[in-house]
């Protein structure tokens, strides 16, 4: 036979030989291990390497050069087997294992590394098996809970969590405390006007959610005068119609005036001429602030709105 | 974790305009007008649709208009509804948003179909 192959590979896997030639068939893999029992009739010799090419059994001796290269030999030394050219073991087709526990589950019980000689994993004590259950109950509880409790607090944990620290843990004070708190709101020119309410909810751009408002607010309209040339403003009773009309939508009462507004009513014909005549009246449009007032029960407020949010005590 | 972190709704108050989809509401905007409607859908910058509004300005012009979109930052106050608890709302859109994200992402519309009877859903189960 030209051609041996190589006994063991870079691995250092095992090797199993026996007694093949008795054997009638001609197999050239090894018995699988349902056939395992037949191998108890058959004396086995077992090679074991490790990668480094160093005998790990114990009785086996280091060197090259005592013991037999009889590969059935009881004094089997495999590294002088190595070292010996040209030597092929007696079945060189044999089918080579992957690793140890392979070997040992086809070994006959007579030798001690078998599988068979094992000791028997011991079974799992009831305490045991408890501890796990319990374990994975706990775990399983855990989890729901992290669930119920991301699902629980909802506004409050946006706010609460992301707002203790800096000036708006004061608004996380607020709600928490319920206290009354007064708004400050702005329009496109200026102060707009105060919201006085209940914080139901708030978040980082201070968006509110308000309950219970006395809003008191300002609106900006542009309201025809008459006006006299040289600038002095007159009343006209078509402007205090205007002044006094109220939106249906906006429900809101307006704040008494600071300076009257009497209308003149010129029932002299001769001074109404002389009125217009000398004084030049024209009609311009002037924007003016009218202070409203108005109670609100919920209302979601906008947070780039808000000026300033005061806490009263 | 990016993952974890959920809708980004769910991160500010925009969850309450959400909340309150399909209820009749007053918006007042930044520049005094008045819409009344039924909030149609809101997204994640404000930007809200109204259906079947009535608009009124400071002079009290008011006008009809089946759909009207709103920019969000033109927004001022939101007028809700006395009968609306906000708190409420929100939990009810978030359970609803956790049902509908189960149905299309779980093929037969759940965990499993024991679950889904046992909760009490309307039949979100189909058997293909």
């Amino acid at each position: 036979m030209g051609c041996h192959s190589s006994y063991w590979d870079c691995r250092g896997s095992l090797r199993m030989e026996k007694r093949g030639c008795e054997q009638k068939e001609q197999s050239d893999s090894l018995l699988p291990s349902k056939e395992a029992k037949e191998v108890d009739h058959i004396q086995a010799r077992i090679i074991v390497f490790d990668s480094t090419g160093v005998d790990c059994a114990a009785d086996h001796e280091p060197d090259s050069t005592s013991g037999s290269i009889d590969f059935f030999s009881a004094d089997f030394n495999p590294l002088k087997a190595l070292s010996t050219k040209d030597l092929a073991p007696p079945n060189p087709r044999v089918r080579p294992l992957d690793n140890l526990s392979a070997c040992r589950r086809i070994l006959p019980k007579e030798v001690p590394e078998s599988i068979i000689n094992a000791p028997a994993k011991a079974p799992r004590s009831a305490e045991s098996i408890l501890a796990q259950e319990r374990a994975k109950a706990h775990k399983s509880n855990l989890l729901k809970k992290a669930v119920e409790r991301e699902r629980q607090t909802k506004i409050l944990d946006k706010i609460a969590e992301k707002a203790k620290e800096g000036p708006i843990g004061l608004l996380a004070e607020c709600y928490q405390k319920k206290s009354k708190v007064k708004v400050w709101t702005r329009h496109t020119h200026g102060v707009r006007g105060t919201l006085t309410g209940f914080i139901i909810a708030f978040d980082k751009h201070l968006n509110l959610v308000l309950r219970d408002i006395d809003e008191e607010y300002s609106v900006r309209r542009w309201v025809p005068r008459l006006v006299r040339r040289r600038g002095r403003s007159c009343k006209n009773q078509q402007v205090e119609e205007d002044l006094h009309r109220q939106p249906s939508l906006h429900a809101s009462v307006q704040l008494p005036e600071g300076t009257s507004q009497s209308v003149d009513s010129k029932t002299d014909g001769d001074n109404e001429i002389d009125d217009l005549t000398s004084q030049m009246k024209e009609l311009r449009i002037f924007p003016k602030l009218e202070h409203r007032r108005r109670h609100l029960k919920q209302v979601f407020l906008r947070g780039d709105s808000v000026i300033i949010i005061q806490k009263l005590s | 974790m990016g993952k974890r972190r959920g809708r980004p709704w769910e991160r500010s108050l925009l969850c309450v305009i959400k909340a309150l989809q399909g209820h009749q509401v007053l918006v007042e905007l930044q520049n005094d007008l008045y819409i009344r409607g039924l909030l149609d859908d809101c997204d994640d910058a404000m930007n809200v649709t109204i259906k079947d509004a009535s608009l009124e300005d400071v002079e009290g012009n008011m006008r009809k208009l089946p759909l009207i979109f709103v920019r969000g930052s033109n927004i001022r106050f939101v007028h809700i509804p006395d009968s609306v608890n906000v708190s409420d709302a929100v939990e009810e859109m978030r359970l609803l948003q956790d049902q509908v994200a189960l149905a299309y992402t779980k093929p037969q519309g759940g965990p499993s179909i024991k679950s889904a009877q046992t909760s009490g859903e309307s039949s979100v189960v189909e058997d293909s």
